[in-house]
């Protein structure tokens, strides 16, 4: 194998480490051990990690950047298993440095001063780099005010690393056990995956934040049998990620919804099985798969780079083109729509104290009656909208969106926590739904696949025929195809507020690629007048 | 005020004797018996992003990675960290056996870990320019991009990344035989996106390859510049079959997920993409090894001695002809569903590098030829309708032409397409000169899931395929 | 369809949502293993604490590999082990009341219930059980009832009478196969109790029923794995003799004829795919070699050990030879029975100490075959502590050759004594390289005390226990390889 390094760089750092360092520890060499010395144990060596962050920041700034920011990540996952547990930790330190309006971003997996001291140079260096050629306008950064330091933990009950692993491993033991026993089963499968993020923030406003986060999620599905070969395949949507402990998984009744998910994979076995019938029909949509809908087509697309262009040679852009002109104007659905966005809802994923700018996110609303109100911004991008707040007697402030996956990747602004308002007028959920539309489609448990403008889309899920009120018929390979406009411009029907289900959604994007998570909390709802196509039909 | 020679101030991978001091000391910690793997990678990643032609943002990434994974008494169990201290091994080595100890079955048998038959294998696909590189020697390319797109009245957005990443591998089974393999390498990679401020045209191009002197970024904006201020104002079309030319970036689309399901133990075990029936008498699966799955003028193979696509030669990894004459010759498969459970000495693994060979019609010839018909430059956002059929929907996107009696005459607007690549590489029309495609590797997947997804270079032709099947249309530009 | 998460449920949920106390997590190191205990009461629902008690067993079973030199063993003391799983079921039964459990529930919970009391009333248990009468429920519980008469203390030979003939009277011909069950469960416990009342015909009976099944059943997976198990196994022991009159032919007609009976039961005779008859075995490799003085015979008390040094020339299988290779390596050395918590009673697997007068008897009545026992260093012989691997060789061969009078040579092969951080720090474990080794095929790893037995050309003609009844399968195989020509 070729060695790494030039030989005589090589030699080089062989013999300076041997000369400095290599008795300290066992010979290992370099930057590796060097920065080790003062590495912290954890994040519960607060002062250390202070330290730490002020070191990078101090560097960045006394080498002549505007802002800085760093960032102490320590995550930890747990995959339990009976007879293959997976558990990982990882460490990350992200630096980023403002200089002239411009971004340099650094990060490393070492959590020490020397570190500290290179990431900051190193993101004042990626910044500055750039002001010696480039023209554009600078964007400002959104004021952040009085900028709060202090520690927030997410509420949790039961913090799944500190309770008994076999308690954990019993319980998801027990709910696949139990669902195996329900008649006709044929498989059966739990999962479960439970992490823990802490962070702590600091940036050259001299605000320091430190805050726990937990993420739990899990999925069972079964399937039944009816010994001629036909089956049917139940998920129980109960279980998408959740901003909180192993309570996720006691406090719900998931039993109840194995039964109910078990009920409904047999009662599908019974029902017809159709091809679809294209044409534009009446369709009501589950809460689950509403929440994708929410997801893809206001949370992604209003997310103010995206909107900008910045995720041009990535993954998309927006269907609002021109924000400035646009907010307030932009006709995104029917006089009943209406989508807020926040960070505070507890048991929501993206719940946080303060964003990965030090912003403490405040609930906004993202369309009211229809019609666009707001973007998801973090502070550069309430820059682009500056005009826009002043004309409107709007603070100029980040909403708080941005994010981070952890201290490896640079923060971006993603999709806040949302929540598209039940109908507080009515009573009943998708049954009384079901009910009142008498003859329509159901969608339900289905994926979501738009195009990179977030403008059209198609399904692809269970789907039912609605006759009287009831499930009467399977159809086969359906999905709906839908322009974002249309979809929302004919919503009919929401249900009430008892009806709405919370649902933790995953989305990345970038370039490097990362990714975080959201939650979207939606009633079922109902479309007029969608178009239904089989989607396995070719031209 | 920015002294920009010592970028480079630190070593940006964990070197090879830190690698092997984190395995040893892991090794000493875990139990002998048992199968024991474990992975020390690292890997750094440079980063220039502009977007509405200003700088995004620069980056400067490094990570580390420690995987163990023990199996012993029935157990598997993981333990992974990104410290490489001896506080935080010893913790990972501690929780792995106290899971083995807690969930194994003594006496209970599991199948064996297996070590490959080459010994020591390395991979080295290494470029010393790429690997040195500072990211202010990308920032010319990037100001001459917007420059170019400023001139137009358009907007740009690209981005540059030039990664270095090595793995050390250690594995000891059962049997206490071991191997070690290491890996290491560079890429570059470059692409851009140009679009009309309204939104009434796009056009991208990329390349990537594992050496910086092999891309030529000043192509890729430029070819970006190109097919946007083609593709703009474009006319609606209606769906439905057309005669297309896809471009290799198009083209390579549809290859990677026909190649991805070449997977012996998926078709031999169920029902699957290249399966024909299950066989009583073996208890098996038949596949469609040996019978003729695409136009035969169809040959897929992976060398790893072809220094022209940057691979270098690797022991244990041969010349594996994938497709031939349209016939399928090669089911991947995996050592140790081989050695296990099949008895066999012979593996093939998983690539996901390879090369269809071409022929000598140009992209022009293809149009030229033409009589009506549809030019296809990327398709995007796929997705599998059917597993069976390898039906996948997905949009065309950054350029979409109409072809008239041999002219581009329209740019159209983008439109769904739902179609298997098994039927297109059926209908096979004309077939261009083959040239590498723009097939970065995923930086956080290097070297995740074995060796052989080390590399990713894909080189495909371009193709007129007929009856391509568009299904709708789409508003997205 | 689906079940969603309620709003209100989790503004319910609010009230007892309580911020964990930062000093509860304050010592945290990485990796930290959680060393709180699972709180039983919180377990919601029976399949938890089924969950739980396996697991509870599960870990009282390794205390098999731990090696103990201070604690006097007694059987009772690994009993004791079982009560954590016996605990864990008081307290997940303490609101349980048989009375009012519904009925399906039953089936699964006879298991928590014989855990928390194995002296159970088992009667009390099926009183409910036995007034329902629909068919599904009929065969499912009585297959619960069978297995749970047959786990009690005693097993009552009466109740299973009784059970067959309520299932015969009560269960009307059913179109799939589930009443098939029936004989099979009476066929299983007729054999048991001596064929009293006629396994053999009620073996006939289950194979010419399933032999005339569709084969769209016998395709079907799950009759693969179960009734049509059975039904092979039954009609293996039925066609036994065939079986070795093909055997005393060759490898390959004993192979053919059993693909012809795998045929008869699944259409498909490709079922018994993972048979390793006829394979090759690797040889066994030796640090420490041992055998009878060439001058002393077999069954001769007054022979004389020979050691060979580590370097002999040794080849195994001998050649032109019946071959039996024994392994009675790792949890031999602990000359115990194994105590089976769940079942209450000692566990048959663990009686590798009759294997040698098996041998000596096999021995004597076919002179010409050719023992060769496999073994490993393990670190203790009972309740001996052993410092150095050839200390417990040399103790082996003392215990193997001259007190249990094996008739063959020994191969010990050397194990490192490993100190381990958890348990007693002295768990050891007990499969040694040999036993990797003749890892074969589908084979799993040999139990301890079993045998791979191969024919003259050193291919594999048997390989299992060789204890009990399995000697007496032995030596009608044994008779008819030696029948062959070569």
């Amino acid at each position: 194998m070729r060695n790494l390094f030039s030989p005589t760089r090589r030699e080089a750092i062989k013999s300076a480490a041997s000369a400095t360092l290599a008795l300290e520890v066992k010979g290992q060499n370099s930057w590796f051990y060097t920065n080790k010395i003062n590495s912290p144990k954890s994040f519960d060596d607060a002062e250390n990690c202070k330290r730490i962050i002020k070191r990078a920041i101090d560097s960045a700034m006394s080498m002549g950047a505007t802002y800085a920011d760093a960032r102490l990540t320590h995550d930890y996952m747990l995959k339990p298993g009976v007879r293959s547990p997976a558990r990982s930790e990882k460490m990350a330190f992200g630096v980023r440095a403002y200089v002239n309006g411009y971004w340099g971003f650094a990060s490393s997996t070492i959590w020490s001063e020397v570190e500290a001291e290179r990431l900051g140079r190193s993101a004042f260096k990626q910044a500055s780099a750039n002001i010696f050629n480039n023209r554009a306008p600078i964007i400002e950064l959104a004021p952040l005010e009085s900028p709060v330091s202090g520690e927030w933990n997410m509420p949790v009950v039961y913090d799944p690393f500190e309770i008994s692993y076999d308690e954990i491993a019993d319980f998801i033991d027990g709910i696949g056990r139990f669902a195996q026993r329900l008649r006709n089963v044929v498989m059966s499968s739990c999962t479960a995956q439970f992490n823990k993020q802490e962070r702590i923030f600091g940036s050259s406003f001299g605000q320091i934040t430190s805050q726990r986060l937990y993420r739990t999620e899990g999925s069972i599905s079964i399937m039944v049998g009816d010994g001629k070969r036909n089956t049917a395949t139940s998920e129980v949507e109960c279980l998408s990620p959740w901003g909180g402990g192993f309570e996720y998984f006691t406090d719900q009744p998931l039993n109840k919804y194995i039964e109910e998910a078990h009920a409904s994979a047999l009662e599908d076995l019974q029902l017809p099985l159709l091809p679809p019938e294209v044409g534009r029909f009446p369709v009501l949509i589950s809460a689950g798969t509403a929440a994708s809908l929410v997801s893809q087509t206001i949370g992604i697309a209003s997310e103010i780079d995206r909107a900008m262009g910045d995720e041009a040679n990535a993954d998309g852009t927006s269907y609002i083109v021109d924000p400035l002109e646009m907010l307030g104007e932009l006709k995104v659905g029917a006089q009943s729509l209406s989508v807020t966005g926040g960070r505070s809802k507890i048991g929501s994923v993206g719940r946080v104290r303060w964003d990965d700018e030090g912003v403490e996110p405040v609930n906004f609303d993202l369309i009211r009656n229809g019609v666009l109100q707001n973007m998801q911004t973090d502070r550069q991008g309430a820059g682009w909208l500056k005009d826009y707040y002043q004309r409107k007697n709007q603070p100029f402030v980040s909403l708080g969106c941005s994010t981070a996956q952890d201290g490896i990747e640079n923060q971006m602004p993603f999709t806040s926590d949302l929540e598209l308002e039940p109908d507080k007028k009515i009573t009943g959920g998708l049954t009384e739904m079901r009910e009142a539309m008498s003859n329509c489609i159901e969608l339900s448990a289905s994926n979501v696949w738009m195009d990179y403008q977030q403008t059209t889309g198609i399904t692809r899920g269970a789907v039912y025929q609605i006759r009287n009120g009831k499930r009467s018929a399977r159809i086969a390979n359906a999905g709906m195809m839908f322009r974002t406009s249309e979809l929302w411009n004919n919503l009919i029907m929401r249900g009430d507020p008892n009806s709405a289900g919370m649902f933790g959604l995953y989305s990345a994007k970038g370039e490097p690629r990362s990714g975080t998570y959201h939650s979207v909390t939606t009633p079922p709802i109902a479309c007029d007048e969608m178009s239904i196509v089989d989607v396995t039909r070719k031209a | 005020m920015i002294q920009n020679t010592d970028l480079i101030d630190e070593e940006r991978l964990i070197s090879d004797d830190v690698a092997q001091k984190v395995i040893d000391e892991v090794s000493e910690n875990c139990k002998k018996f048992g199968s024991l793997s474990i992975r020390v990678s690292s890997w750094w990643g440079g980063g220039h992003r502009w977007s509405r032609n200003r700088i995004k943002m620069n980056s400067d990434r490094r990570e580390t990675f420690v995987s163990i994974r023990r199996e012993h008494h029935r157990a598997t169990s993981i333990v992974s960290t990104n410290q490489i201290d001896s506080v935080s091994l010893k913790g990972a080595c501690d929780l792995l056996e106290y899971n083995l100890s807690k969930w194994g079955e003594p006496g209970a048998y599991s199948m064996p870990l297996v070590i490959p038959k080459f010994e020591s294998a390395g991979i080295s696909v290494w470029d010393d320019e790429s690997y040195k590189r500072n990211i202010t020697d990308n920032l010319e390319y990037s100001a001459q991009a917007i420059e170019n797109a400023e001139e137009q009245g358009l907007y740009a957005a690209g981005y540059i990344e030039t990664i270095a990443a090595n793995v050390r591998l250690y594995q000891r089974d059962s049997w206490n035989r071991d191997s070690l393999q290491t890996g290491q390498i560079t890429q570059a990679q470059c692409s851009s996106t140009v679009r009309h401020p309204n939104g009434l045209g796009s056009g991208w191009a990329g390349e990537s390859d594992f050496g910086w002197n092999r891309i030529s970024i000043k192509s890729v904006s430029a070819l970006a510049l190109d097919k946007c201020t083609k593709s703009l104002n474009p006319v609606r079309l209606e769906p439905g079959r057309y005669q297309t030319i896809l471009e290799p970036q198009a083209v390579a689309t549809l290859a990677i997920a026909m190649v991805s399901a070449l997977s012996r133990i998926e078709n031999e075990s169920q029902m699957s993409r290249y399966t024909l029936g299950r066989d009583a008498s073996i208890g098996r699966f038949r596949t469609k090894l040996g019978l003729r799955i695409v136009d035969q003028r169809i040959n897929i193979f992976h060398d790893p001695n072809d220094t022209d696509f940057g691979t270098h030669k690797t022991p244990g990894m041969e010349h594996v002809q994938l497709v031939e004459n349209g016939v399928l010759r090669t089911l991947y498969n995996s050592v140790r569903h081989a050695v296990n459970e099949l008895h066999e000495e012979k593996v093939d693994l998983g690539r996901t590098s390879f090369v269809m060979t071409g022929s000598n019609f140009t992209e022009d010839s293809q149009i030229e030829h033409m009589k009506s018909g549809l030019l296809v430059s990327r398709i995007s956002n796929i997705q599998t309708i059917d597993n069976f059929s390898q039906l996948l929907t997905g949009l065309t996107r950054d350029g979409l032409w109409l072809v008239e009696n041999g002219k581009i005459t329209k740019s159209v607007r983008n439109l769904r397409w739902t179609e298997s690549p098994l039927f297109a590489f059926n209908n096979v029309e004309m077939i261009g000169p083959t040239v590498p495609v723009f097939s970065p590797v995923k930086l956080r997947e290097v070297f995740s899931d074995g060796f052989q997804n080390s590399r990713q270079t894909v080189a495909v032709p371009t193709m007129t395929i007929n009856d391509f099947s568009f299904t709708s249309t789409t508003d997205a530009i | 369809m689906m079940t969603f998460r309620k709003l209100s449920h989790f503004c319910s949920g609010l009230a007892v949502m309580l911020i964990v106390p930062l000093s509860h997590i304050i010592g945290q190191t990485r990796f930290h293993i959680s060393d709180s205990v699972p709180d039983y009461s919180r377990y919601g629902f029976i399949d938890q604490c089924l969950a739980a008690i396996q697991r509870l067993e599960l870990e009282s079973r390794k205390i098999d590999t731990i090696w103990r030199d201070t604690i006097r063993f007694t059987p009772r003391s690994r009993g004791l082990q079982a009560e954590a799983s016996v605990q864990a079921a008081k307290t997940c039964l303490r609101d349980v009341n048989v009375d009012t459990l519904p009925i399906r529930h039953l089936r699964i919970w006879t298991h928590a219930f014989l855990t928390a009391d194995r002296d159970l009333d088992v009667d009390r248990l099926f009183r409910r059980v036995k007034s329902d009468t629909a068919i599904d429920s009929l065969i499912r519980n009585f297959v619960t009832e069978f297995s749970t008469y047959q786990h009690a203390r005693p097993m009552r030979f009466e109740n299973l009478k009784e059970m067959y003939q309520r299932g015969m009277n009560e269960i009307p011909k059913h179109p799939i196969f589930s009443d098939v069950w029936l004989d099979v469960l009476m066929a299983d416990a007729t054999a048991e109790f001596g064929d009293t009342i006629g396994a053999t015909e009620l073996k006939w009976k289950v194979v010419r029923r399933v032999e005339a099944f569709p084969d769209s059943i016998k395709l079907n997976l799950f009759y693969r794995n179960s009734l049509g198990a059975h039904a092979y196994d039954m009609l293996s022991q039925l066609s036994f003799e065939q079986s070795m009159d093909s055997l005393s032919r060759s490898n390959d007609a004993y192979l053919s004829h059993k693909r012809s009976l795998a045929y008869r039961i699944f259409s498909d005779s490709s079922m018994i795919g993972g048979d390793i008859t006829g394979s090759v075995v690797p040889s066994p490799t030796a640090d420490y070699w041992f055998s009878w003085a060439p001058d002393v015979t077999a069954g001769n008390t007054s022979g004389t050990v020979k050691r060979m040094p580590k370097d002999s020339v040794f080849s195994l299988p001998v050649k032109d030879k019946i071959n039996l290779i024994v392994f009675l390596n790792g949890g031999c050395h602990e000359q115990s029975l194994r105590f089976h918590p769940s079942i209450g009673r000692p566990d048959p697997g663990g009686e590798c100490w009759l294997v040698s007068s098996a041998l000596r008897r096999l021995k004597s009545k076919f002179p010409e075959i050719e023992i060769s026992v496999v073994s490993n260093t393990y670190g203790n012989i009972g309740n001996m502590l052993i410092r150095d691997p050839s200390e417990e060789a040399n103790i082996l061969a003392d215990y193997l050759i001259g007190f249990y009078r094996i008739p063959g040579s020994l191969y010990v092969s050397k194990t490192e004594f490993i100190r381990l951080d958890n348990d007693d720090k002295r768990r050891v474990d007990l499969d040694g390289e040999n036993a990797h080794r003749f890892v074969i095929g589908n084979l799993n790893l040999l139990a301890p005390g079993s045998v791979i037995a191969l024919d003259r050309s050193g291919r594999i003609f048997y390989y299992g226990p060789v204890v009990r009844e399995s000697e007496v399968f032995l030596e009608k195989r044994l008779s008819a390889v030696s029948k062959r020509a070569n």
